[in-house]
């Protein structure tokens, strides 16, 4: 009997063995490849509006140094950042990650990135503050600038000139007027027309109602944050905005813009404020938009009640290397090769705003992307606290306009219990 | 019982007492005793040996006061050396290897867990491999004297029982159907539970979405069809209670074909003649159901029954993925709030810690049901 278990367990044993060890060497076989092997992780825009200029900045570094191979991998936005905890919590990690202006902070104070040397790159002297605020910690650089992103008004074309509006609003009487007039001409016959498509949950649109009436999502005194949503000059600002959604926005209030080009391309919406791309999505079936709004959209700088240009969100990309990664001088010389004044001209091609002031002026102003040039220059980014990552992750925000915008709180109760809940985690490492 | 077993108590231990009334008719019970407490005495007795006849038992047997049960059998004596000496560790390993993928599987990530609770885990230990502090017991001070956690808890349970009430109803009632129509009846009826139950989460909650959808949603569009009602543009999720009906709906939609198939399976054990006996001994409908049927599919019943608790105190994909991945506050059950906490506000040891209390109020509620399959089992 107890031979028979012995030999049993050593069978088992073996077994156990061969498993750990057959992992073992995969393991070691991947990192011994990755000695001249760059991984990057971009987010999927890079694919869907500019593969010409990554495959073209991957050429010119396989110039520079032969035998390196680049593995671009793309990745979506809403998985992504999971994904990056997992990967950095273990050893193999990508050598070069995209990440959002708004996503850095909490990853740079934890000491995911390798600082880096600012000067060493093309343009850094000019590069956007909203970009390169969200890279700076203690003085030190964590991250590069890539690519930045100004929300503007896209109106159709069509639907204007049928409702008398000659041209784009330039101020916000004059957006409330063609607002009305399009309400008059074609909410009046369909009732799931929106004259103004701004879904509840879409915070950037929000927020920048909120800014441009003098408001902040948080403030800092003393390194500590605290959430002033429930500021009165906050209350203001999204007094406005539910006033405008009340009186333009007849579709579902719980929604945010993930869909917004498919819903465009539906043609019940007048006018929406979104990227430049989006424009162009909506008349493009890949996206979910519909091939028969091709040249019906155009874009405006969307006036703010205040009388300025609507303090867009400027959204943007950095690129960082994790600190975990085996090739951390090939990622910075690739990541100089990707965001040098050449890719860059590339990008603005691509109906993208730069990451730096000078090419910004390079942006043709009678463009499609020109509102946006003009409104980035009130853009605003999200507080550099260290815990607006979970701010973001949690959805306090959109909860918060949600209750707002379908009535169920007052704009006060709601950005007070949001107050709270902020301040629960904003200073959370 | 072990202590039953061995001591002659004068006190009768009633569950055992019917134990061994109901095994009167088998050869082991040939010789009773006079004495209702020996006749007990020996049911019980050799019960427990055929469950467990490995683990010194029979030193205790040798103690017993003779007299009271009369000799121990040899023959079983006999046997049971054997099978000590022969082919006793067959079982054990055979079950090793599906010991072993639970160990790995499940043992190792709750071993973790309970851990990460008692520890204060942040990213900058995620990110450095750095061993994180302890804690002791602050995440479960912080956790249990919150209200909100409390509130959570509180609507996880009544989901759960409405759910799983439901459930049960429901499906007992297909099941009993399922018996009464013809053949090809009742495989239309098998054959759409089938394609209900090979359907994944991921997608039945995706469309059950797009169904509900307040602006392009089909379920808006029939009911305004009808005179009277105008559902357009109606959010269902605006009012967690609808809302909350809408996600009960899908789970239970999704756990229906489960629970009734093993439930119909569990019907057809029941002989034919013992509910023709009952109809002409004057059993109406539901004492059928009652004291015929019921009693039958019991064991089916109970462990349907707890499979459902456990399944819908843990439901997490319907809620995340019919709230878009990001479910409102009113919206959070145990497992949704344990992930929030851990993935999107980073309280990784917060996160293990509501993990840890969902863990041991499952046990709780199961230890119920747990008890009284053992005692069905010991019955069989």
């Amino acid at each position: 009997m107890a031979p028979k278990r012995l030999r049993w367990s050593a069978y088992l044993g073996t077994l156990l063995l061969v498993g750990t060890a057959a992992c073992g060497s995969s393991d070691d076989s991947d990192s011994s490849s990755g000695k001249d092997k760059l991984t990057v992780w971009l987010a999927v825009d890079a694919r869907e509006s500019w593969p010409g200029m990554v495959k073209s900045a991957n050429e010119r570094f396989r110039e520079k140094h032969p035998g390196v191979e680049v593995e671009v991998q793309y990745q979506q936005w809403p998985s992504k950042n999971q994904k990056l905890d997992a990967v950095l919590a273990g050893r193999d990690t990508p050598d070069v990650v995209e990440m959002g202006n708004s996503e850095t902070a909490n990853y740079i104070l934890n000491g995911a990135f390798i600082p880096l040397k600012a000067e060493s790159f093309d343009q850094s002297d000019t590069w956007l503050e909203a970009l390169s605020e969200a890279c700076q910690s203690d003085g030190k650089t964590y991250c590069v600038p890539y690519y930045a992103g100004a929300r503007i008004g896209v109106y159709r074309t069509d639907y204007f000139s049928q409702a008398g509006v000659t041209a784009p609003p330039a101020t916000y009487p004059e957006l409330i007027t063609a607002l009305d007039r399009l309400k008059a001409k074609f909410g009046a016959k369909d009732p799931n027309f929106s004259a103004l498509y701004l879904p509840g949950r879409y915070w950037s649109a929000a927020m920048a109602f909120l800014k441009d009436a003098g408001g902040e999502l948080a403030v800092e005194s003393n390194g500590r944050w605290s959430s002033a949503l429930s500021s009165p000059k906050s209350i203001a600002g999204l007094t406005q905005w539910k006033k405008l959604l009340d009186t333009y926005y007849v579709g579902d209030r719980a929604k945010d813009n993930g869909d917004q080009p498919a819903v465009i391309g539906q043609g019940k919406v007048g006018v929406f404020y979104g990227n430049t791309w989006e424009a162009q999505a909506s008349a493009d079936s890949r996206s979910g938009g519909n091939p028969a709004l091709k040249g019906k959209l155009a874009t405006f700088t969307f006036p703010g009640p205040s009388g300025e240009p609507l303090p867009p969100f400027l959204g943007g990309s950095t690129l960082a290397i994790p600190a975990k990664s085996r090739n951390q001088d090939l990622a910075t010389e690739w990541i100089r090769i990707f965001t040098d004044r050449e890719s860059q001209r590339q990008l603005i091609a691509a109906n993208t705003l730069p990451n730096n002031t000078v090419q910004l002026k390079d942006v043709p102003a009678d463009g499609v992307n020109g509102p946006a040039a003009k409104a980035a220059e009130r853009g605003w980014i999200t507080p550099q606290a260290p815990g607006w990552t979970s701010v973001e992750k949690s959805n306090i925000l959109p909860e918060m306009l949600e209750r707002i915008a379908t009535g169920k709180d007052s704009v006060e109760k709601a950005t007070k219990e949001a107050d709270r809940r902020i301040d629960a985690v904003i200073n959370e490492r | 019982m072990s202590a039953d077993a061995t001591q002659p108590s004068p006190v009768p231990y009633q569950p055992a007492d019917e134990d061994a009334s109901r095994h009167g008719g088998r050869p082991a019970q040939a010789t009773p005793d006079e004495r209702p407490g020996a006749g007990r005495q020996q049911g019980s007795g050799n019960h427990r040996f055929d469950q467990t006849g490995t683990e010194g038992e029979p030193a205790q047997h040798g103690v017993r006061p003779a007299g009271s049960a009369g000799p121990p059998p040899r023959t079983r004596w006999a046997r049971v050396t054997r099978r000590r000496t022969g082919s006793e560790l067959l079982p054990y390993l055979l079950i090793t290897p599906a010991l072993l993928s639970l160990v790995v599987v499940l043992g190792y990530p709750l071993a973790d867990m309970l851990l990460l609770s008692f520890q204060d885990m942040t990213r900058r230990e995620l990110f450095s491999g750095a061993a994180p502090p302890w804690a002791g017991l602050d995440q479960f001070r912080t956790i249990l004297s919150d209200g909100f956690f409390w509130e959570v808890v509180a609507r996880t349970a009544a989901f759960t029982v409405v759910c799983t009430t439901l459930t049960m109803v429901l499906s007992l009632s297909i099941a009993l159907l399922m018996r009464r129509v013809s053949t090809w009846v009742r495989l239309t009826i098998a054959s759409v539970l089938i394609a209900v139950w090979a359907m994944p989460v991921m997608v039945a909650a995706s469309i059950f979405r797009w169904l509900f959808d307040a602006d392009y949603g089909v379920i808006n569009w029939v009911l305004s069809q009808l005179p009277m009602v105008d559902f357009s543009k109606h959010n269902w999720f605006t009012d967690p209670w609808q809302g909350f009906a809408v996600i009960a709906g899908v789970v239970i939609w999704g756990a229906l074909p489960f629970a009734t198939i093993t439930l119909h399976a569990a019907l057809m054990q029941i002989p034919q003649e013992l509910e023709e006996a009952a109809v002409i001994d004057g059993v109406r409908g539901s004492q059928m159901l009652r004291h015929i049927t019921f009693p039958v599919i019991k064991p089916s019943f109970v462990m349907v029954t707890t499979l459902m608790s456990i399944w819908n105190f843990g439901v997490f994909n319907q809620i995340w993925l019919m709230r878009g991945g990001q479910p409102e506050r009113e919206y959070y059950l145990l497992g949704v709030y344990s992930f929030i906490e851990s993935f999107a506000i980073n309280r990784y040891s917060a996160g293990a810690a509501i993990a840890v209390v969902t863990v041991l109020l499952l046990l709780a509620g199961s230890v119920v049901y747990l008890r009284q399959m053992l005692r069905m089992g010991e019955v069989e």
